[in-house]
């Protein structure tokens, strides 16, 4: 059975690259394009791992956060954050929240994305 | 002589000396006057005098008083000044970090599309086209890595606050940056060497992340300006321990094209780029010895270079002891 993950991405260009990417790789991807409408449908797809931005339309990747970490099914859920935003109080504002992992999108490839996601599974 | 006119005498004499007496007494009474009115002289004089110093006083007084208006109104002047100055900064860093956010979102998505192209992801592709691909990628990079430094510039023009010191185990961190730098060095044929230190060094109170931007700012210049079979150093002198101020000294010697005398005027200047650097690398952003200095002058620490023009350049860091 695949491993399910969960994008929160509002970058057009970025969530089709890291799908296809993801979806090479094996993963069944599911998509959120702004705040508000990710986590109903995080629970909705219950998946294995979130991968979420921080800058989004409406409620932020902050808030995200903290709403998947302080109720329901899927409160137990690994989330790596994966932004462009990585100034000190940022990872630990974050990491406060809950958050498994940080990665700054442009230091990093998919190829490191996909490596992070899998020692997840290991 | 007539007897009878004796009386007449005396009183002829008795006149003069009446006359003397008065004469006397009026010389008395003119010197009295005299110093009276000397005396009295004096203190008009004497009374002129203050009134003189009470309108000055009054004069320096009025002058006080303007002088404080003035200032006072200077005083409000520079708190405004001060104010839009830091409203002006306020805005800059907060455009900077903006902008440079909203860069590195198109900038990822670039170069994860390099990469995927290729890792032959989306298909296979020809030498020819890889060739070029990778040159893409690595423009790409090295723009990240620009905007990565104005990202960092910015935010170290406001405060050390954003520093996290903790104790940094020197050489495992040198051994692990020089790791990255093996296969550039080796692409230019030059050897890349950790000279060996003393047994069980202390750590170094440092800010990871930031001491690694140092030391990979400071390796990558060494190889980038070295030319094919160079060689680079790096040393950790421990020589001042036991001093004061116990320190360790990070050495970095290249056998590179050296710093022109102007450069060694303005090389740790923001945006400054030394003419033989743009030569060998056209696209630097002049920013990396800036970061460098203001890093390692966060830390406690002093940085310094020796270098002769074409004979190659060596920098030295200093960093205090972690002390618990």
């Amino acid at each position: 059975m695949a491993k399910k993950v969960f994008i929160v991405e509002d970058d057009e260009f970025l969530r089709s690259l890291t799908v296809k990417r993801l979806e090479k790789e094996g993963y069944q991807v599911d998509v959120a394009v702004d705040g508000d409408s990710a986590l109903g449908k995080i629970k909705e797809a219950s998946p294995d791992i979130i991968l979420l931005d921080l800058l989004l339309p409406g409620l932020s990747g902050f808030e995200v956060l903290k709403k998947i970490r302080e109720d329901g099914p899927v409160k137990g859920t690994p989330v790596i954050v994966f932004s462009n935003l990585g100034q000190r109080e940022d990872i630990e504002k974050a990491k406060a929240l809950g958050v498994n992992d940080f990665l700054i999108k442009a230091n990093f490839t998919l190829d490191d994305v996909v490596m992070k996601i899998s020692s997840f599974f290991k | 002589m007539d007897l009878f006119s004796l009386p007449t005498f005396s009183a002829v004499s008795l006149e003069i000396v009446s006359a003397i007496i008065l004469l006397i007494f009026g010389f008395i009474l003119g010197y009295l006057f005299q110093v009276k009115k000397s005396q009295v002289k004096a203190l008009v004089r004497e009374a002129k005098f203050r009134a003189g110093q009470i309108k000055a006083l009054e004069e320096i007084n009025q002058d006080l008083e303007a002088t404080t208006r003035r200032l006072s109104t200077k005083e409000f002047e520079l708190s405004s000044a001060n104010q839009r100055l830091r409203e002006l900064e306020d805005a800059k860093t907060k455009f900077v970090s903006v902008t440079t956010h909203q860069l590195r979102t198109p900038l990822a998505a670039i170069k994860w599309t390099f990469f995927m192209l290729l890792n032959k992801q989306l298909g296979e592709i020809t030498p020819d086209q890889q060739e070029f691909l990778q040159k893409g990628l690595t423009s790409t990079e090295r723009m990240i890595k620009i905007v990565n430094e104005l990202l960092s510039i910015n935010l170290s023009d406001n405060t050390s606050d954003a520093y996290q010191f903790e104790a940094v185990p020197l050489e495992n961190l040198i051994k692990s940056i020089l790791g990255e730098f093996y296969s550039p060095a080796q692409s230019k044929q030059i050897s890349l060497i950790l000279k060996p230190s003393s047994p069980n060094l202390p750590s170094v109170r440092a800010d990871q992340g930031k001491l690694r931007m140092v030391l990979e700012n400071l390796i990558d210049n060494a190889i980038k300006y070295t030319g094919k079979s160079g060689q680079v150093t790096v040393t950790i002198d421990d020589s001042d321990l036991n001093s004061s101020h116990p320190k360790l000294e990070v050495i970095i010697r290249d056998s590179g094209i050296g710093l022109s005398p102007e450069a060694k005027q303005k090389i740790f200047q923001k945006f400054y780029r030394a003419p033989e650097a743009v030569a060998v690398e056209p696209d630097g952003s002049g920013l990396g010895l800036f970061i460098a200095k203001d890093i390692i002058e966060k830390h406690g620490g002093a940085i310094w270079f020796e270098s002769n023009d074409g004979v190659g350049t060596v920098f030295h860091f200093t960093l205090p002891l972690f002390q618990k």
